[in-house]
């Protein structure tokens, strides 16, 4: 990822656990102990920086944002791509996009009829569907979204558009729970 | 029976919720009452020019977590360690006075900060139940006003140094600081004080030490108002209440000795506490005239505020 590139929907973004965090009115005030620096953020930073309380995919993000704020998607993109490049600077957000994915060991899946549920290792629970079951077998080896989605088009009848959609919001929500990791550059 | 004190030479203080023991006699502190092993001591001794582990080093003072160092050429230097010790270092032939001028000021700050304590910039009169803080840079009128509540029957619980802890309950209480104010001569003659008898704060300056008397108030009483103080190139008084991060901004801002808590180890305390009192205070700007012709006018419009604090807007 270059600094000039746009952060792909996929990229997922998560806070740094040092910076200090303060509400007043709605609006967040972070301190970064780290650089000793403050931010004061307005009311969609300050927004923006709650729906970071877990780790969230870029495109996450900006759906969620026009959901809540009227806002035309193309401006809400170009503003998010501005401020969490910001946040990334001033090292309070970490970003990665990678490009191969793998599940995570010690991770346990208990298999039922046409569904599975995951276990981590802190025993949190996550049920998945029969198409969620069968991507998480395809992570066993490190795979791209793109192999992924080839992989399950040509299992499941779906369309292609329709099938990248869910693959990466599922893909999205396993390495929130941190139930998959980045395998690497591809 | 003994005919020796074995206590020693020391004096016991209070101030600011702390009890002190001094080796220096400080008359600007209250004696303390109660019994018991201090909170923090001061003492003279050797200090060393510089901090053998400062992250900080500026031209009058090194800093680093638990240890901060004060230079003051002609004056002493002073060594504050852990929250509960200061060694004083007095230059031959320095005056008593400007010895203990930067003593209670800066070092006693620097105390308070490694103590994880609020300390702001200002003044704070006792009003109702409660109290009001008068914040602001040097020379926006903090000593003033607050002389001028007093002559209006308020008393008085800090002067320069404000400091805000919690209680027990999580409450956030002022503790009262010194029986004393520090004023220029001319804002002595504003509240109608001749100044001309009362003891100088530093031989190059026409400050002088008032002391407050009846009218310090020596209990912590919860804080209920911040104003901050901004002398301004206009005619009339006018109050605008503060919202949102401003309100954090303007603690910050006012937070006495803030580039002390630059690699104090405090700087997360200090973030913690003064959003809490953000959250809890409502806080306004009060621009004023940059003279003190209107400080009745000023005084009226303060006390209609702490009245039904809604401000100009």
């Amino acid at each position: 990822m270059t600094a000039a590139s746009p952060l792909p929907a996929h990229a997922l973004v998560v806070r740094n656990p040092t910076p200090l965090a303060a509400d007043l009115d709605g609006e967040t005030v972070v301190l970064n102990l780290d650089s000793g620096k403050y931010y004061d953020m307005n009311a969609v930073g300050s927004r923006i920086w709650t729906l970071l309380e877990r780790p969230i995919a870029v495109g996450a993000l900006i759906d969620a944002l026009v959901g809540e704020f009227e806002v035309q998607r193309e401006a809400c993109e170009k503003e998010v791509q501005a401020f969490l490049r910001e946040l990334r600077a001033n090292g309070l957000v970490d970003i990665s996009a990678p490009e191969v994915f793998r599940r995570r060991l010690g991770v346990e899946v208990r298999r039922l009829t046409g569904a599975g549920i995951l276990v981590d290792r802190e025993g949190n629970h996550f049920g998945v569907n029969q198409v969620g079951l069968r991507m998480w077998d395809l992570l066993g080896e490190a795979i791209s979204l793109d192999a992924l989605v080839e992989a399950l088009g040509d299992e499941f009848d779906v369309s292609s558009a329709r099938c990248r959609q869910e693959a990466e919001a599922f893909l999205n929500e396993l390495r929130a729970r941190g139930l998959v990791e980045d395998a690497g550059p591809g | 029976m003994s005919l020796i004190d074995v206590k020693g030479a020391g004096h016991e203080y209070r101030a600011f919720g702390l009890q002190i023991r001094s080796s220096l006699p400080l008359p600007e502190m209250l004696p303390a009452t109660g019994e018991g092993e201090p909170d923090a001591c001061i003492d003279c001794g050797t200090v060393p020019a510089k901090l053998r582990e400062a992250m900080v080093v500026r031209k009058r003072f090194e800093a680093a977590p638990g240890a901060f160092l004060l230079r003051i050429e002609g004056v002493a230097r002073y060594l504050v360690t852990g929250g509960k010790r200061i060694v004083v270092d007095p230059e031959r032939g320095a005056h008593d006075e400007e010895v203990r001028l930067f003593l209670l000021g800066s070092a006693l700050g620097a105390l308070l900060h490694q103590r994880h304590d609020l300390v702001l910039h200002g003044s704070a009169i006792g009003d109702g139940g409660g109290c009001a803080l008068f914040l602001g840079v040097s020379g926006a009128g903090k000593s003033t006003l607050a002389l001028a509540f007093r002559q209006r029957g308020h008393p008085i619980l800090a002067d320069d140094l404000s400091v805000v802890r919690a209680d027990r309950d999580g409450r956030l209480e002022l503790q009262p600081g010194y029986q004393q104010a520090k004023l220029w001569l001319d804002s002595l003659a504003c509240v109608d004080i001749d100044g001309e008898g009362l003891r100088r704060v530093h031989r190059s300056m026409d400050k002088r030490a008032l002391p407050l008397g009846a009218s310090f108030l020596h209990f912590p009483r919860p804080v209920t108002r911040i104003y901050i103080l901004r002398p301004e190139e206009r005619d009339d008084v006018h109050i605008e209440p503060l919202r949102g991060s401003d309100r954090l901004a303007a603690l910050r801002s006012n937070t006495y000795r803030f580039r002390y808590l630059e690699s104090s180890g405090s700087k997360a305390a200090h973030f913690r506490s003064a959003a809490q009192l953000a959250r809890q205070v409502p806080l306004a700007i009060v621009r004023r005239p940059k003279d003190l012709r209107l400080l009745p006018e000023l005084v009226g419009r303060l006390e209609a505020d702490l009245r039904t604090g809604a401000g100009d807007a």
